[in-house]
Formats: C-alpha cells, sequence, structure tokens
C-alpha cells in the first residue's frame, strides 16, 4: 500500500519534474558545460583591472538602486503591514504595477520627464550628459523606482507576520521603532538582495546611453562579440575576427557566460543573504493578517508619504509618456498598429503562464525538495544567460521546430519566473495545509487523493494566481526577449528596444503605453485570485462546510 | 494509484499540448521575413507600402541601435543552417559582403536594379544598394570656435571632452572604421582612436544618441550618420551637419544593401520584395523621408566625395577594426 502510495505520488510530480527539466536543469547545464567545452573563453574569467572595475561599477550602480528602493518601500511596507481599510487594500493592488510595465518603457517615461523639464537644472550645471553622473543617476532613479515594490512588499509581508506581543511590549517600553527596526533587519537584508540581483539583470535601462555594466557586456559580447577582453582569443586579430569568417555563435555564448561568471558569483552570495533574510521574516507559518492591536496602526504621516511615492513612481513616469505624445492618444488607433504584436505577446505569456501552472499544480500534489531552488536558479542566472543557453540548445536542425516558434520564449518565460508557481505549490505545504493534509492521510487517504480531494480544490486560487503573475511578468519580460526575437510569433518588446534610443517617439509612447494597460489584466486577477485563495484557506483552518465536505471525500 | 496515473496523465498531455499549440508550423504562405538594419520608422513605411501593392504579408525584425546590423548579420550567420530570414535589408555594404562570402546570400540581381551603378552593387550578384547616407560631422550650435572640415577636427585639443561617437559595434561606425583600417591603414587608425580617447571622446550607445546629445548641446561635435542628423534636426535639434574631408580623401558613403537569404522558403515572394526594395521609386521615398541623402543611380560622386574603398578589403577587417577599436574607446588597449 505505502509504496503503492509512493509510486502514485510520484507521477502526480512527473510534469513538474518535466517543465523543471526542461526550463530550469537543461539551460543551466549548459551553461557549465560551455565553459568547459570552450577553453579559450576562461580568459573572461580572469580577474583583470577592466573587470574589477566592470563588476566594482555594476555593484555600485544597483546597490545604489537598491538602497534607494529599501528606502522608499519602508514606508509603503508598513502600510502595506499596518495599515487598514481601503488605503491598504488597494495599495497591495497599486505597488506592483510599476514592477509589471517593461523596464525600457518605465525608464522611458523618466527620461521623457528629464527632457522635459531639464532646463530647470541646466542652471546648476547639470546637462543629463550620456554616462555622466546625472545620467547614472537618471538610470539607478529610474530601476529604484520600478523596483520599489519588491522590499515594500516583503517588509509588509514581514510586518503582518510579525508576533505582535513582541511589539505590544515594546510599545509599553517606549522602544517600538527600535524593536521594529531590529525585527525588519532581516525583510530589509532580502530586499537590499533581491533588488540588487533584480537591477543587474537589467541592461535595457543603462545601455540606450552607452553605460557599460555586466549586463551590457553580457548582450554586447552575445551579439557582436565585440567587448571581450582583448587577452581573449575571440576577440585577438587574425584569430576569428580576422578573416571573412566571424566569430561564431557557440564561441560568441560561451564568452558571454564567461564575462557574466564573477557576477553570478556574487549573486549566489547575495542570494543567499536574500534567503537568510526572507527566512527572518516569521517566527512562525501561519499568516495573521488583521491581528494587530490598534496601537501599532500605521501613522497617518506614513500613509501620506506611502501615497505621494506612489504617484511619484507610478504617475509622474505614465503622465510623462502621455505628455510627451505629439499625436492624439487614441487607444484604438494605437491597437490597430502594435495589436498583432501585443496578441503575440499575450499568446506567449497565457503558454508559459499555463506551463509554470501545470508545475505548481503537480508540485502542490507531491512537493520535490530542491524543485524551487533549481527554479530560482535559473531565474538567479537572469534571461540573458537563460536566452543564450536556450538559442544554443535549441538552435540546431533537429529541434528547429521549436527554435522557431513560441517554445523557446516560452521555456525562457518559464524558466525565469516559473519559480513563483512553484513558491505557489510550495505555500500549500506550509503548517495549515501539512495539518489538513495530516487529516486526510489519517482518513486513509492517499498523496494523490489528498491533493485531489483536499488541496487542489482549496489552493486553486492561490496557484492560479502564482500562473499569472508568470504570464504578467512574461509580457513584458526585456533581457532574454531581446535576445529571443521571438518570430512566431513576433511580440513587442524587441521592437520597444530598437525605439528606446529615440529622445522622444510617439510609436515607443503609444506601444509602452498599451502595454502597461494590457499587463493591468492578469495582474489584477492574480490580486484577486490570492485574495480568495487566502479567505478559502481561512475558512478551511476554522472547519467550513467546503473543507470538511473535502475532507470526507478524501 | 490508476485514478493517480490518470490524473498525471492529463497534466503530462496538458504540458505537452502546449508545445504543438506555440509551434511554427512554417509561415503562412504570404508571408516573409525581413532582418533588417534599416531604422524602423523609416523602413516600416517602404514595407507598408509594398504590403499594400502585394498583399504579401512581411515580418521584419530590426536590430538594436547600440548593435545596429551587427546583431542580425550574427544572427543569420548562427541560423546559415536552417535560415528563418527570407531576406536581408542591411544599413550598409561590409557585413553583406561578409555574409556573401559566409555562403549565407544568395545571388539575385533585382529586375529593378539594372540603372544603378555597378560600384553599388556585388559583381556576383549577392547584395544590391540603394539609398545613400554618409558619415558626417554632427556641429552643435553655436558651433566650435573653428572651422569643422574633417574627422581629424575631433582630435583636436580645443574640443577636449566635447566630442561624441557611437561605439563602433553599431553597423555604420563599425562600417566606418573598417574602411578607415583599409584606407588608412591599421596604425594610422588605430593612433588616431586613441587620438581620441585622450581628447576626452564618449562612447554613446548609437549614432542617433550622437546626433541627439550634439542637437542637444551636450557636445560640440559628433560623428554620426547624416539620417541621424537630419533626424535630430527635424525633431528640434540645435545641430548642423557637415560632410568631412570634401577637400581630401572624402567620406564613407553607404548605400543600405538588399540580399536573398539562402535557404529561402518562399523565394518568389523574398524576390518580388527585393525587386520592391531596388526599386527607384522606393530609394526616392527614403530620400523624401530623409533616411538616404543621396541616389545611387545619380552617383555619390556628382554630390559628395566619397572615400574610394574595396568593400571586400573592408570586410575582412570589419570585426578585427570593431573590436580593436571599442577597446581603444574603452580604454583597454
Amino acid at each position: 500500500m505505502s509504496s503503492k502510495k509512493d509510486r502514485s505520488s510520484i507521477l502526480v510530480a512527473l510534469p513538474a519534474v518535466f517543465v523543471l527539466t526542461l526550463c530550469s536543469v537543461l539551460p543551466l547545464c549548459w551553461m557549465c558545460w560551455t565553459v568547459a567545452a570552450n577553453p579559450q573563453v576562461r580568459a573572461e574569467l580572469s580577474f583583470s583591472a577592466f573587470r574589477f572595475e566592470l563588476l566594482g561599477r555594476t555593484l555600485l550602480y544597483n546597490g545604489t538602486v537598491a538602497i534607494i528602493a529599501t528606502a522608499m518601500g519602508l514606508p509603503a511596507g508598513y502600510v502595506l503591514g499596518r495599515g487598514r481599510g481601503m488605503v491598504a487594500r488597494l495599495l497591495w493592488v497599486l505597488l506592483p504595477a510599476a514592477l509589471l510595465l517593461p523596464s525600457l518603457s518605465y525608464a522611458y517615461g523618466w527620461a521623457q520627464f528629464v527632457r522635459m523639464y531639464r532646463h530647470l537644472v541646466l542652471p546648476w550645471g547639470i546637462t543629463f550628459r550620456p554616462n555622466g553622473a546625472a545620467d547614472i543617476l537618471r538610470c539607478i532613479w529610474s530601476l529604484a523606482a520600478w523596483l520599489w515594490a519588491v522590499p515594500a512588499g516583503l517588509i509588509g509581508l514581514a510586518l503582518r507576520r510579525m508576533d505582535t506581543n513582541v511589539q505590544q511590549q515594546a510599545v509599553l517600553d517606549g522602544a517600538l521603532h527600535w524593536v521594529t527596526f531590529r525585527q525588519l533587519l532581516g525583510p530589509i537584508i532580502a530586499s537590499l538582495a533581491i533588488v540588487t540581483i533584480l537591477a543587474t539583470q537589467e541592461f535595457a535601462v543603462y545601455e540606450p546611453t552607452g553605460i557599460s555594466v555586466v549586463a551590457t557586456e553580457v548582450r554586447m559580447v552575445f551579439d557582436t562579440g565585440a567587448m571581450s577582453s582583448p587577452d581573449n582569443l575571440i576577440t585577438q586579430s587574425g584569430a576569428l575576427g580576422g578573416g571573412f569568417a566571424s566569430s561564431d555563435q557557440p564561441e560568441r555564448a560561451a564568452a558571454a557566460v564567461a564575462t557574466a561568471a564573477p557576477l553570478l558569483a556574487v549573486t549566489i552570495l547575495l542570494a543567499i543573504a536574500a534567503a537568510w533574510g526572507a527566512g527572518q521574516t516569521s517566527g512562525s507559518e501561519t499568516v495573521a493578517t488583521g491581528d494587530w492591536p490598534p496601537v501599532l496602526d500605521v501613522s497617518k504621516v506614513t500613509v501620506a508619504i506611502t501615497i505621494a511615492l506612489l504617484l511619484l513612481n507610478i504617475g509622474v513616469p505614465v503622465l510623462s509618456l502621455i505628455r510627451s505624445l505629439y499625436v492624439p492618444l487614441s487607444p484604438l488607433t494605437m491597437w490597430r498598429e502594435f495589436g498583432p504584436k501585443v496578441q503575440g505577446a499575450i499568446l506567449v505569456a497565457v503558454e508559459a503562464s499555463a506551463f509554470a501552472l501545470v508545475a505548481g499544480f503537480s508540485l502542490a500534489g507531491r512537493w520535490i525538495r530542491g524543485s524551487l531552488a533549481l527554479a530560482g536558479a535559473s531565474f538567479l542566472i537572469g534571461g540573458q544567460l537563460l536566452a543564450i543557453a536556450l538559442i544554443r540548445i535549441w538552435n540546431r536542425p533537429g529541434l528547429y521546430w521549436g527554435y522557431d516558434s513560441s517554445i523557446v520564449p516560452l521555456i525562457a518565460y518559464a524558466g525565469r519566473f516559473g519559480w513563483l508557481a512553484l513558491a505557489a505549490g510550495r505555500a500549500t505545504w506550509t503548517r495549515p495545509w501539512r495539518e489538513m493534509r495530516d487529516v486526510a492521510s489519517a482518513d486513509g487517504a492517499s498523496a494523490f487523493q489528498t491533493a485531489f480531494w483536499v488541496i487542489w480544490p482549496l489552493a486553486w486560487p492561490t496557484l492560479l494566481a502564482g500562473g499569472l503573475v508568470v504570464g504578467a511578468l512574461s509580457m513584458t519580460e526585456v533581457p532574454a526577449t531581446v535576445l529571443l526575437m521571438p518570430e512566431h510569433p513576433q511580440v513587442l518588446t524587441p521592437t520597444l528596444m530598437t525605439w528606446v534610443h529615440m529622445v522622444r517617439y510617439d510609436a515607443m509612447i503609444e506601444a509602452s503605453l498599451i502595454m502597461m494597460a494590457t499587463v493591468i489584466v492578469p495582474a489584477l486577477l492574480a490580486v484577486i485570485l490570492t485574495g480568495i485563495g487566502l479567505r478559502a484557506l481561512k475558512a478551511a483552518m476554522v472547519g467550513s462546510p467546503t473543507a470538511q465536505t473535502a475532507s470526507q471525500r478524501a | 494509484m490508476m485514478r493517480g496515473l490518470k490524473i498525471s496523465l492529463i497534466l503530462l498531455t496538458l504540458c505537452l499540448a502546449i508545445i504543438p499549440a506555440g509551434c511554427n508550423h512554417g509561415p503562412e504562405p504570404e508571408e516573409i521575413i525581413v532582418y533588417c538594419g534599416v531604422d524602423e520608422p523609416y523602413a516600416s513605411k517602404v514595407f507598408a507600402e509594398f504590403e499594400k501593392q502585394s498583399g504579401i504579408h512581411v515580418a521584419v525584425q530590426y536590430d538594436i541601435e547600440s548593435s545596429k546590423s551587427v546583431g542580425l548579420a550574427g544572427k543569420l550567420e548562427a541560423e546559415s543552417a536552417h535560415p528563418r530570414a527570407d531576406v536581408w535589408w542591411g544599413s550598409e555594404a561590409f557585413l553583406s559582403t561578409r555574409l556573401a562570402s559566409e555562403n549565407i546570400l544568395e545571388p539575385y540581381s533585382p529586375t529593378t536594379g539594372a540603372d544603378i551603378p555597378p560600384e553599388f552593387k556585388d559583381p556576383q550578384g549577392y547584395w544590391t544598394g540603394i539609398g545613400l547616407r554618409a558619415r558626417v560631422l554632427a556641429v552643435s550650435n553655436p558651433p566650435p570656435p573653428f572651422q569643422i572640415t574633417g574627422i581629424e577636427d575631433l582630435a583636436d585639443p580645443r574640443l577636449k571632452n566635447k566630442i561624441c561617437i557611437s561605439r563602433p559595434t553599431a553597423g555604420a561606425t563599425g562600417a566606418h572604421v573598417a574602411a578607415l583600417y583599409v584606407f588608412w591603414g591599421r596604425d594610422k587608425t588605430i593612433a588616431f582612436f586613441h587620438k581620441l580617447h585622450d581628447n576626452g571622446i564618449a562612447a554613446l550607445g548609437g549614432n542617433a544618441e550622437v546626433a541627439d546629445q550634439v542637437g542637444n548641446g551636450v557636445y560640440s561635435l559628433g560623428l554620426t550618420d547624416s539620417d541621424d542628423v537630419s533626424n535630430s534636426a527635424a525633431n528640434g535639434g540645435k545641430l548642423s551637419m557637415v560632410v568631412p574631408d570634401q577637400s581630401t580623401f572624402g567620406t564613407l558613403a553607404m548605400p543600405t544593401t538588399i540580399g536573398l537569404v539562402r535557404g529561402t522558403r518562399h523565394e518568389q515572394a523574398a524576390k518580388k520584395l527585393i525587386d520592391f526594395l531596388a526599386s527607384k521609386p522606393v530609394e526616392q521615398m527614403l530620400i523624401d523621408m530623409k533616411y538616404a541623402r543621396w541616389s545611387v543611380r545619380g552617383g555619390a560622386g556628382q554630390e559628395i566625395k566619397a572615400m574610394k574603398i574595396d568593400y571586400r578589403e573592408a570586410a575582412k577587417v570589419y570585426a578585427q577594426a570593431q573590436r580593436e577599436t571599442t577597446a581603444i574607446l574603452d580604454g583597454r588597449m
């Protein structure tokens, strides 16, 4: 019986194994193999002054992004964690809005703001000269304002899951701020690490004005082979670049991986810091919203600051885009022009979403140890390296059916964001769910029966929300999409990238606005579903008839 | 157990069903794919006109400004065993020459290109050139305190930290440095780029960025493409254009180049498009839109003095010139 049960749960896990192998394991293995198989690119791994500067610059810029984003995320996190009523609820919906916009559209919005008002700062000698201090600060600010929802969400969740008894005692002792800061230290460290990682993966914000960071170098090495070190064989005159034959794609791909290697090492350290920090968010696995005393409520000043930040971080770039339009704003005309590519983006996003969703459901049936770490690893390597790996894996005669289709982009998106769907699946293995599984198991249900009759009927909104988030992020993903340039169907992001260097361009603005409008739908649905999922879980925990029926059926 | 098996199979089938759903079963018969180095705002209007006239849908892949044409050429090379693209429309001639030498292009002489002079066509018919652009100097308003005549003015110490260029990874700049490698020789070109680096030249993300920054008064002088200067001026940039070295060796004049991709799955439709692109009205369209400045049919020599460059020689040193000059601008060589 026991072995039968085990076999049944293994079969439930098969789809997740399939998705993980395709989207995470294969690209990661390719990365290791390609550096091993191309010894000439190991010159890229040597730590020259150039490389040291490049890595230092990348970490300095993106570390600053993390500090600014976390500083902005603190008040918003407080409102999320200790706010009541409509403002707090609305914030859960509005806060991720910036994050769901394509990074290059969002940065373009800020670039338009700078273009419109740069004359105001000219008297102080601030010129926004490309690659100059003001220009770099513009990029840093754009990324920080784009990513501020991450620390806000982490801090908000941490506050909601905090032991309020400690805080109430701190209020009596007059040490609330100090105690809360100590309790939030872990989430703050996690925020800093996560935002730094996310920012280092973005090249589209830095590249148009020629700012060199690791992400821009990786793309250049892969696309042109031109930015590698002079001592790399690929770049040496008289070698591959010297004759008619250009440096070929396998070697450029290997050089790109090697170029990113030092940053990947730092990313691993940051990921460990993030995991440690996130682990400090709560003493329990129970999500206990709404049970803090009024004395711990967020202050009105913090709410006001948060609303101001929301208007600044979402309102200013979006309004700047609209104000920069020379042609009348016409959704119908915009759809007529960009509709096919937006539809293409939706199609691929739906496929990626479904792919991740299947994995999420599967893992809710049977958890595989290490699966989240694997999916997380394929996220941590960044969209560019994932895309390069997939191009090299699929660009071969036998697999051309996949290369010239939406298969490769959907694998890239599932590999990049699939961990979110898996995390939704993982949530069904936390304490309240485990208790339900235990009850079902005591009633003699197999692992599969438990999943089918108890877990899936209750967890489907959360699992579906995870899949929808994957879809929403896929629609606006930049680093992998720009390298993959999907042809069947075509999507909008690579076209945006060809326009982003233009100081002001109506088509770029219109296309950005239409993408923003489109992505709101799955994002809103995900938020609503998460709410339904949480309510279902609460109902199950207090022994609602639904849960009891489910348990009886199991 | 059986139910578990069934559900697993359903989940697996769902997974696998997504794959054929996303699979490309080949483009529609009346669709051709173009890899296009010509800027989208101009090229898209040309393709729209072709679609209107022929009823054939054109799916276009454009390149990013900072790796203009080079990235797409690399993609063509990587996909040569099973090409996705049917037609190549490059922003200059050297990459097309390289692609021809690598057997990635197929010879085809467009029926509409008989009046194009031989210097703007590949001798074997691998590519055909239309619509000349030129490498020019974008001059700010107010201009520098001395008369600008040639590219060597960029190294003038009076312009220290006030000059800019696109990174040579962008197609036209890469072509220009390759042309200088052939015309001046490697040593002189490298010495020139060292001078530029010492004079504080800014290496920007693309030629359009160079024109825009000069037009905004951030820099006094920039080396860029004629169409980017026109475009920046049309968008309110305060700049003028100097065609450099007209009393000495001339400037680099670049036709856009059209080629048929070897192994195309839509040969007839692709040839139709090439015939259309090589036609006189399309070239005029490019000139009217201010992408091209001169017609290849009029002969570049009539209006500007162009460098006499052997495309094949320049194509040979293209990658080397691009990498070395980029390394110099980055301070790595």
